[in-house]
């Protein structure tokens, strides 16, 4: 680069030395300039690379996993089902609490069929999913009989003759087998049809680990 | 290549703008795992007990635990389950289980607590988680009326999950 700049002493290594050396000191910025011509400018790194060539990221790749994993996401994710709930009174479950455990169902004492104390309607499920109705009612009763009967009797609007105020304390007392569907259907049967005093039997140690 | 008629000097470079794309895309992504993982913390995959009425109601806004009875083969019940947390189906489990929900309440008082079990458990496997629960309020010292307490069911015509 230099030869193009030294003139006549060119092929003297000290002249050379000397030349840079005095084009330092007399003008940094303008050294190139010393002998009116342009010296050829140091091409830069793009340039030598090819003019005008811009780096690119090829994002197909990318965009094509993205969208598996979305497709993947949304065809595994399991949308939140029509799941609704039954309230539970566990004041009244704890209460209950005090009936031993394994004890059999209270006996049922001869009475007067209008005069109603503020015992509680058990209602015993069994594994099949029929129903062992206490006293009052006393009988065995599939669960559309169930159903029909509590509303009929849950002495409303509708039904002002009804054997039971809807406060009157229902309790659903599943046996150890009873699938967990039948005992809910037999509490959504009387929920359904108005009583507000419904919960399940509590008994003491848990059967479930006993077995 | 022909030349465009508009640039004379080349053909015209039609480019798409991808960016905003991969952005939904990946908000989307990041959605989904994030709702998976969620769900997946509070949602046992089993078949919920189906009732006739459309008599139950729709589950709250109330900050929630839910508690699930694993299901296992022959009507019994594998574990019980809290968020990620499962509990064996025996006495230390669910003494256990009782415990951590106690802490749970006395932590928010005015959780909603809800019991989620397959229809073909037997009863004597639900009945220790409601049990759970009845001991967890009883522990936490919590006045039970600021707890609720539901059961998890399908109503008539409800999709299963």
């Amino acid at each position: 680069m230099a030869d193009a700049t030294a003139g006549p002493t060119a092929h003297d290594p000290g002249a050379r030395a000397v030349a840079a050396l005095e084009r330092m000191a007399a003008a940094p910025g303008a050294g190139a300039r010393t002998h009116g011509r342009a010296a050829p400018r140091r091409p830069s790194r793009r340039r030598a690379r090819g003019v005008g060539t811009a780096l690119r990221t090829n994002l197909t790749p990318m965009i094509d996993v993205v969208f598996l994993l979305l497709i993947f996401y949304m065809a595994t994710t399991r949308w939140v089902t029509d799941e609704r709930v039954i309230a539970m009174d566990l004041e009244r479950r704890t209460a209950q609490a005090a009936t031993p455990d394994g004890a059999a169902p209270p006996p049922v004492p001869a009475r007067d069929p209008f005069v109603l104390d503020d015992e509680s309607l058990r209602l015993e499920v069994l594994a099949d999913g029929s129903v062992r109705a206490g006293a009052p009612l006393g009988r065995a009763l599939r669960l559309p009989e169930l159903r029909e009967l509590l509303a009929r009797e849950c002495r409303g609007v509708g039904s002002p003759g009804g054997m039971f105020e809807p406060s009157f304390p229902i309790v659903v007392a599943p046996a150890e087998d009873a699938p967990w569907e039948a005992a809910v259907a037999v509490l959504d049967a009387a929920t359904a049809a108005g009583y507000r005093n419904v919960g399940f039997e509590r008994r003491g140690a848990p059967a479930g680990a006993a077995r | 290549m022909r030349a465009s008629r508009i640039h004379s000097r080349g053909p015209a470079h039609v480019e798409a703008q991808l960016t905003p794309l991969i952005d939904m895309a990946f908000l989307l992504i990041v959605f989904f795992v994030l709702v998976g993982q969620v769900a997946s913390a509070e949602f046992v995959e089993l078949s919920l007990p189906r009732t006739a009425s459309d008599a139950p109601g729709r589950p709250g806004d109330a900050q929630r635990l839910v508690v699930n009875v694993v299901p296992a083969r022959d009507g019994g019940a594998a574990a019980y389950r809290l968020g990620r947390r499962e509990f064996g189906p025996d006495v230390a489990g669910l003494a256990e289980l009782a415990r951590t929900l106690a802490d749970a309440i006395r932590a928010k008082p005015g959780l909603e607590v809800n019991v989620r079990a397959d229809r073909a458990t037997a009863y004597s496997w639900v009945r220790p988680a409601m049990d759970a629960v009845s001991d967890a309020l009883a522990l936490s010292g919590v006045d039970r009326s600021r707890v609720r307490v539901r059961l998890v069911v399908l109503p008539a015509g409800g999709v299963d999950g």
